[in-house]
């Protein structure tokens, strides 16, 4: 699904880059990019994520964040790209993908982590968000050549690093985990129906 | 040396550097944590298991010992309980016996045959220690409702038991493990907790059967459960345990959430490996 998306937006920025030649509309696609992203990542760890608050937190901050972006679509320049989307979206996924790890490592005890796709899937994007984000906080048009250069760089060492990564979490075989042996009394039963009639503590 | 270019001739560029190189370390160092932690988190979940098949050899042990001692108490009741009778029912009616006159004749026909009487009775108490006929005949909740009546008619604690919903009767072989398991507790309750009363609750799922015993004594905990099994003492908690292992059943030591009385739940599946 990620794949598709990547692809259907690079065609898109392809397209109106090259051969339509317009700034603004391929600037249009980066801040329709960034919202899809953002839902289908998040998507993503709904499905990944155990805790029902933590689900609820991310289904809501779909909305929350489409609203942002749309916000700073209107507040900021036609044909700048607005980064505080981006740094909103980077720093929320930051921290929701450190929850990942803390979920995952509380209750995977039958087998490594590193046998999971999800986790590489993970591990591919918190590579991405954190060395990206000074990339987005620290990024300017009104930048030198030689800044702009090295802001490519760091991009596309992080980005490929992603994607390498992302390509490789489909090897692992994970496997299925077991449910563990606590004894779970159904509450539907009765079986505390008694009356007491010389009990000490009474 | 590009970055280190840029990074003179920029203050933010610096930043952004350290920033981005800082962020992927310790992105990095995290992922690295969260490996470590979690196969650490394996290798002592393998140190449990570990623990836990030996403990399984202790329930076994505790199985085996306990077999030997009830067979060893069979020996004991027969050799010096039956065995005498029947010796002495055999004095009676030895070959001197057609020389007596007809009186002392009859008398020890009559004496003999009351040795024999009581040596059939106490076979049958054996042979019902190993088998109670109510649970044999009438089933688990005959013979519950039966000892805890037994238990009631003696005065010194109140015992109830009550079955809600026991249409569909378990193996005669399961019936007498669960029944063992309820004397042992019973037994274990009378002896240490110094409670007033005991009520027995059954209920039933479709696949599980659930049985609750309640008492308002001194009670114990699933961790203590677990603590007094890994002691070598305790042969009573081991016999409960393994009977539920055979039944692949499982068991549940807490406290009332009013904290007024000790609840022990068993968890049987009605299709058990047995």
């Amino acid at each position: 699904m990620y794949s598709i998306f990547l692809a259907v937006f690079a065609s898109a920025g392809f397209i109106t880059l090259q051969i339509f030649r317009s700034q603004a509309s391929y600037i249009l696609i980066l801040k329709f990019y960034t919202i899809f992203e953002y839902a289908v990542i998040a998507y993503f760890l709904m499905s990944v994520l155990k805790n029902q608050l933590i689900i609820t937190l991310l289904k809501y901050s779909i909305v929350a964040f489409t609203l942002i972006s749309v916000y700073f679509y209107f507040v900021s320049d036609l044909h700048k790209l607005n980064k505080y989307p981006s740094v909103i979206e980077f720093l929320l996924f930051i921290v929701f993908i450190i929850y990942f790890f803390y979920e995952k490592m509380k209750t995977v005890i039958i087998y490594p982590l590193y046998q999971s796709t999800t986790f590489w899937i993970c591990v591919a994007f918190f590579l991405y968000f954190t060395g990206n984000f000074f990339f987005f906080l620290f990024s300017n048009p009104a930048s030198t050549p030689e800044f702009k250069k090295q802001m490519i760089l760091i991009y596309s060492f992080v980005t490929i690093t992603k994607n390498f990564i992302l390509s490789l979490s489909l090897l692992p075989n994970e496997p299925i985990e077991i449910s563990d042996d606590e004894l779970r009394i159904p509450t539907d039963i009765n079986l505390d129906e008694f009356t007491v009639t010389n009990s000490k503590k009474l | 040396m590009f970055f280190l270019q840029v990074s003179a001739s920029s203050d933010v560029s610096k930043l952004m550097f350290i920033g981005s190189v800082g962020m992927i370390t310790l992105a990095v160092g995290i992922i690295v944590f969260v490996i470590m932690h979690q196969r650490k988190v394996i290798r002592y979940h393998i140190q449990m298991k570990k623990l836990e098949a030996e403990k399984q050899q202790i329930y076994l042990n505790a199985s085996i010992r306990f077999q030997e001692e009830e067979r060893q108490r069979i020996a004991a009741d027969l050799h010096d309980d039956a065995g005498p009778l029947l010796a002495t029912a055999r004095l009676y009616l030895n070959e001197n016996l057609v020389n007596q006159d007809k009186p002392q004749q009859l008398q020890s026909i009559f004496s003999a045959k009351q040795i024999l009487d009581d040596a059939i009775l106490l076979i049958r108490n054996i042979s019902h220690s190993l088998m109670p006929p109510t649970l044999k005949n009438f089933g688990l909740e005959s013979a519950t409702t039966d000892l805890f009546q037994k238990i009631s008619g003696s005065g010194t604690i109140n015992a109830s038991a009550r079955f809600h919903d026991y249409r569909e009767r378990l193996k005669v072989e399961q019936e007498l493990l669960v029944f063992r398991v309820i004397q042992e507790l019973v037994n274990n309750i009378i002896k240490h907790s110094n409670s007033a009363f005991i009520h027995l609750t059954q209920n039933a799922t479709t696949n599980n059967l659930y049985i609750r015993l309640h008492h308002d004594g001194k009670g114990i905990v699933q961790s203590e459960f677990d603590k007094l099994n890994h002691t070598s003492s305790g042969l009573g908690l081991k016999n409960i345990a393994s009977r539920i292992k055979v039944l692949n059943g499982r068991i549940l030591f807490e406290i009332d959430s009013s904290q007024t009385y000790y609840k022990v739940t068993l968890e049987i599946p009605k299709e058990s490996i047995i």
